[in-house]
């Protein structure tokens, strides 16, 4: 082959991969500015997928209205700033965007519980209780389909001053013998983690201590201002109540490697009104993004709504810090809970564990996010 | 003519009742107590074929044979024993103090009629007050434990006792104390002989119905708070999700409410003795 040749040949090779390489590079960023196409979780996903974020910027996810208008019975115990998204969504239309009707049912925890067995409601905000756990395994088909919060910095286990002045100075071993105020349900509720942690530092175990349980929360915070008892388990808005000089926060409510409430549902919303459900958190997510985001006690407008509608005004609702709202459920929640159920006698009815996968269900917020 | 009116006889068969009012007593005891026992059993058949049926879901609705198994299983291992014991003693005191402080006041305000000007309105507007929603100002006044839930019990039978007191002792026939006064009977005599046997049946009446108001106070309370009872329990276990130990523990505190009532029918029955034939033939 002459040197021409051979010189031709190179120099039709090095335009060809020049051209091979510039087409690739173009394709490539051309796939990088693509859209990921989202996927439809349409079984149990009980861990959030990585580069997955239920959180996003205002006024998203965008309203993707249903076909035909669906009613959603929601069964909530409370009216706290934690159901805040719930009822700020209905105020503000972002159901009537998904063209989802809302309709609420208030009740105790386990009433609510048994109404979702029979599917009549839809969801249910609730704490993650031994209830729920004996219920999956008595064969009711109950999901955890969000959750709902952070801990708050002020929720926790409180002592009386006469115990320390702080969680750093506490030392949890002076538990034993003392008098206790609890949520009803005592250890049976995960209200109640930050105490059973505070007694598992110490190595006690709940027959150590006295628990009293207070349906009241508000007789409860005076007892303990009173000195009637020695500590108690106080969230929000409750904690205003204790008299400064009183009580101090001697553990927190629970590590940010767990969630302990959220919302419930059955199979039934999460398998045959799937639609219902992901227009649901559609809409409680964007309600989140756009309203409830940061530090929303500084907005007047969202302050204003929800005083009205706690029943509440905004100075009381401002002497607690915002919710961190936080609709993931780690699985290290469910080994977390049921440890803390296991310690007292009789709370789970049942042998071997429940695993995060049996109860964890996050596909309808995921999907929500992605905006399914 | 006047007096020729025809006369118009009336004949009747002797009755059951007429011919041996023996056998006839009998039998209707015999009769009284099968219903009595024969209808809750019926029920509890009912249930257990429609649990057994499905027509009930029995993940919440457990059947009669699973309520009986976990309500044995509570006694054995102590749990529902503690707690009956618990409510049995906190039903017995509050009952205990509320009959006695109202027998008493009711019988001054009965027989004074300055106390009774200046208390009967008092008590009457203090009666109409939802107990429970006093309780958080027990808690306060009493603390926690078992005094609050002893003195929302005492309380609520009390109100009932103090004014069916006062009205039995008022009801009192003017004619029975002319005729004591006209004896020359001293104000103890009178109340001991004439007032007291007079006044015993509605006041017994009343002490009868407050025993199951007692076990309700004391059910309802140890389920809103407190730590120790049947309440307590049948909170506890529906928090669980356990329903099959709660409706034993449902059970247990109906069949307490009615043993309780019994017992004090019986008591009652010995203390009036008027009342006796009622109790005995009807």
């Amino acid at each position: 082959m002459s040197t021409s040749t051979r010189a031709k040949i190179f120099r039709v090779a090095l335009i060809a991969g020049l051209l091979v390489l510039s087409i690739s590079g173009v394709a490539a960023a051309k796939s990088a500015t693509k859209p990921k196409q989202p996927t439809f979780y349409t079984s149990q996903l009980s861990v959030l997928p990585k580069g997955v974020s239920l959180s996003g910027k205002p006024q998203t996810p965008v309203a993707k209205p249903l076909k035909k208008t669906q009613t959603l019975v929601v069964g909530i115990p409370s009216k706290l700033e934690l159901e805040a998204p719930v009822f700020l969504a209905y105020d503000e239309g972002e159901f009537a965007a998904e063209h989802l009707r809302i309709e609420f049912v208030y009740d105790t925890v386990p009433d609510l519980l048994t109404l979702l067995g029979e599917n009549k409601v839809d969801l249910v905000y609730a704490g993650a209780q031994a209830a729920v756990f004996n219920a999956l395994k008595a064969g009711v088909p109950i999901r955890w389909v969000s959750g709902v919060a952070s801990a708050a910095p002020d929720s926790g286990l409180y002592m009386s001053d006469k115990y320390g002045s702080s969680a750093s100075t506490f030392n949890p071993s002076v538990l034993k013998g003392l008098t206790i105020g609890v949520n009803p349900g005592g250890l049976a509720a995960p209200s109640e983690y930050g105490l059973y942690y505070a007694l598992q530092k110490a190595h006690l175990s709940p027959s150590d201590i006295t628990m009293v349980p207070f349906s009241d929360i508000s007789a409860m915070v005076s007892a303990l201002n009173a000195g009637q008892i020695q500590g108690a388990t106080v969230g929000p808005p409750y904690t205003a109540g204790i008299t400064p000089g009183t009580a101090f926060q001697a553990e927190p409510g629970y590590p940010s490697t767990i969630q302990i409430a959220g919302y419930f549902a059955t199979t039934n919303l999460t398998v045959n009104h799937r639609a219902a459900g992901i227009a649901f958190f559609q809409a409680i997510e964007r309600t989140i993004n756009t309203y409830l985001h940061g530090d929303y006690h500084h907005n007047p407008i969202v302050m204003h709504l929800l005083s009205q509608e706690l029943g509440t005004t905004t100075a009381q609702l401002n002497e607690a810090p915002p919710v961190p709202f936080n609709l993931n459920v780690p699985s290290a929640t469910i080994g977390a809970l049921q440890q803390m159920y296991a310690s007292v006698p009789d709370t789970l009815l049942y042998t071997g564990l429940v695993k995060p996968s049996q109860l964890i269900d996050l596909s309808l917020v995921v999907d929500a996010a992605e905006g399914q | 003519m006047r007096g020729t009116e025809a006369v118009r006889t009336v004949t009747r068969a002797p009755a059951a009742v007429d011919l041996n009012p023996a056998r006839y007593a009998r039998r209707r005891r015999a009769v009284g107590t099968a219903l009595a026992w024969g209808t809750p059993v019926l029920l509890l058949l009912l249930w257990q074929v429609a649990a057994s049926s499905g027509w009930i879901d029995v993940r919440f609705f457990p059947a009669p044979a699973t309520v009986w198994r976990a309500g044995v299983a509570a006694f054995g291992n102590g749990t529902m024993t503690s707690a009956a014991e618990a409510t049995i003693a906190k039903l017995l005191i509050g009952y205990g103090i509320g009959v006695v402080a109202g027998l008493t006041l009711g019988l001054l305000l009965g027989l004074s009629w300055i106390a009774r000007s200046s208390l009967e309105y008092t008590l009457i507007a203090l009666y109409t007050l939802p107990k429970l929603a006093l309780f958080p100002a027990f808690l306060l006044i009493f603390g926690i434990g078992w005094t609050p839930q002893i003195v929302l019990v005492g309380v609520s039978v009390f109100f009932i006792v103090v004014l069916a007191t006062m009205t039995a002792v008022i009801s009192v026939e003017e004619g029975y104390r002319d005729a004591a006064n006209v004896f020359g009977a001293n104000h103890l005599q009178l109340l001991r002989h004439v007032i007291l046997p007079a006044a015993m049946p509605a006041i017994a009446t009343a002490i009868r119905l407050t025993a199951g108001i007692g076990i309700l106070v004391i059910v309802g309370i140890e389920m809103v708070s407190g730590s120790s009872g049947l309440g307590y329990l049948i909170f506890e276990r529906s928090q669980v999700f356990d329903p099959a130990t709660m409706y034993a523990g449902v059970i247990v505190a109906g069949l307490i409410g009615v043993i309780f009532t019994a017992l004090v029918t019986i008591l009652l029955r010995f203390a009036i003795p008027q009342q006796r034939p009622r109790f005995r033939r009807r």
